[in-house]
């Protein structure tokens, strides 16, 4: 790669990966699929870097985004959020019966959250989390692929989806 | 929505306060936008803060990273420039195994430089590609042999691997500059038009030149008698230095902007690269062919790679390409035939006519609109 050493790819690496990996978790549903999309993305880096690289991390980012949506959008919406949903217990640490209670409780609120993603589609569960994690419409639209001035109109619906489907969720333990 | 969430101009901000000042349903419908927002915002702060336990490691996933690299070799590559190094040198990287196997299939990779041009006198320029099937079981039958033998550390003592690289990338303006650059006329791809790539998406850039050399050292015969080796190298080729030559290849990428969205058999990209033929170069004096049947010989290669690296035809003038997984055969392209293969989603071809080497990859193409391609670079 023109004017990346094997040094500083790694340097690029260990900079970017764990954040990558945790922004990814949330989108997902699933830190080993966000893991996963990291390390292709970094592939993208390695292979076809852009001629210009000023901003590394914000290239992985959109790149790590973009992949993840595609590979959203292809497992469909019944993806792998729902599949693994049962499968993410908390590490379990709380000896105490009112630190278990407490752990419970989290795992109730997480797998609800979860739930409730996963009942989006592709498109509204990707907007709802990059809003939340600070994207602008304009990036927000990049990703989805639909005109900047949607992005409000998708956003005002998919909160209010996943909040109905997150209080069900949570409502009926 | 996006008054919440500051996105609106200041002169539609300011009308909407106006309006939200006259008209109560608006505000409510405001109020309730704004208390779901929060509370969906607290729901996912909890939901990451959870998720955000889960440690993520980037040292073992470094390790992850580098055999995944390694695994996916450069039929996946999107980039022509990358592609072509990776294709190469993958070989070279790493594993001593690799380096074995490339020794001998490339037998290889020697040769020379240029500032010792004056000492060469033998340049073999590579006409023709050919595969050579290398599987991971012969790379690991190899590595075990080395092993076995404590050969692994001392195989770097048969000879020293450089590589050298001559000036620096940077961008071309049109095809008029790539062909100064090659010092010929380029043929322009007609790209047939449902694709929708189009001439004005080219992009051009120049990478460097590159020689890959290799000189043994005096303890050659030492190290290939602790290979197993039954000959000994002549004691004139010590300190000779080999080379492959790679000269400086331009590329030219057809890269869809993002507005331009791809439709379904419509590819992101697609990229040419153009350079003139790579060279083999041997010093003077030193029978070729003898020494790659010594190399051949080496009781380290499983025989069945050995007889298919004995196989490659006309080697001097051959490019010895390592199909690790497989995926590449032979394609036929007018008159002419070349190297192609198709993995996840993408192509890649690789030909030569008139002493001018080709190689195109795009993602979304099948192998025949490649070929198609291809054909109309003639």
């Amino acid at each position: 790669m023109a004017g990346i050493t094997e040094a500083s790819f790694r340097a690029l690496f260990e900079a970017h990966y764990a954040s990558l990996c945790r922004r990814l978790a949330v989108l997902m549903g699933d830190p080993a699929l966000a893991e996963d999309v990291v390390q292709e993305a970094f592939l993208k880096l390695y292979r076809s870097p852009p001629a210009e690289l000023t901003n590394p991390g914000a290239w992985l980012a959109r790149v790590a985004v973009n992949l993840a949506y595609n590979r959203l959008r292809r497992e469909g919406r019944r993806g792998p959020l729902e599949a693994r949903a049962g499968t993410q217990e908390a590490v379990q640490t709380a000896p105490s019966p009112e630190e278990e209670l407490m752990v419970k409780e989290k795992q109730v609120q997480v797998r609800a959250a979860l739930t409730a993603l996963t009942a989006l589609t592709a498109r509204d569960r990707l907007a709802l989390v990059l809003r939340y994690s600070g994207y602008s419409y304009a990036e927000i639209a990049a990703v989805i692929g639909v005109a900047a001035g949607s992005v409000g109109t998708i956003l005002a619906r998919a909160q209010r989806s996943f909040r109905l489907a997150y209080l069900a969720k949570e409502g009926m333990r | 929505m996006a008054y919440l969430d500051g996105e609106l101009a200041a002169d539609q901000q300011a009308e909407l306060e106006a309006h939200l000042r006259t008209c109560s349903s608006c505000r409510a419908n405001l109020a309730e936008l704004r208390a779901e927002k929060d509370s969906v915002s607290r729901i996912l702060a909890d939901y990451e803060a959870q998720l955000a336990q889960q440690p993520f490691r980037s040292d073992a996933a470094w390790r992850r990273w580098c055999t995944r690299r390694e695994r996916h070799g450069w039929k996946n590559s999107r980039n022509t420039k990358q592609g072509v190094r990776e294709m190469f040198y993958r070989a070279r990287r790493g594993v001593a195994a690799a380096a074995a196997c490339a020794l001998v299939a490339g037998a290889l990779s020697f040769a020379p430089f240029r500032a010792a041009a004056a000492n060469f006198l033998q340049v073999f320029r590579v006409e023709r590609l050919q595969a050579v099937e290398v599987s991971r079981a012969d790379i690991e039958s190899v590595l075990d042999e080395l092993r076995q033998k404590g050969g692994a550390a001392s195989l770097g003592e048969l000879g020293r691997v450089e590589t050298v690289q001559e000036g620096s990338a940077r961008k071309i303006s049109s095809w008029a500059e790539a062909g100064r650059v090659l010092g010929r006329e380029l043929p322009v791809p007609k790209l047939p038009a449902p694709l929708g790539l189009k001439e004005e998406y080219a992009a051009f850039d120049y990478s460097p030149a590159f020689t890959l050399s290799f000189t043994l050292t005096p303890k050659m015969n030492e190290v290939l008698q602790a290979l197993g080796s039954k000959k000994l190298l002549p004691a004139a080729v010590r300190g000779k230095k080999f080379s492959r030559h790679f000269p400086g290849l331009v590329r030219v990428h057809y890269a869809r902007p993002r507005q331009d969205k791809a439709g379904p058999n419509q590819p992101h990209y697609l990229s040419l690269a153009f350079f003139n033929a790579p060279e083999l170069r041997v010093p003077e004096g030193v029978d070729v062919e003898e020494l790659r049947s010594i190399l051949l010989d080496l009781p380290i290669l499983p025989s069945d790679l050995r007889q298919r690296l004995a196989a490659v035809r006309d080697w001097q003038h051959t490019l010895p390409v390592p199909n690790l997984e497989g995926g590449l055969h032979e394609v036929r392209i007018g008159d002419t035939t070349g190297l192609g293969g198709e993995e996840h989603g993408q192509v890649q071809l690789m030909w030569q006519r008139g002493g001018l080497w080709h190689l195109l990859n795009a993602d979304n193409l099948s192998l025949e609109q490649a070929t198609a391609i291809a054909a109309s670079l003639e």
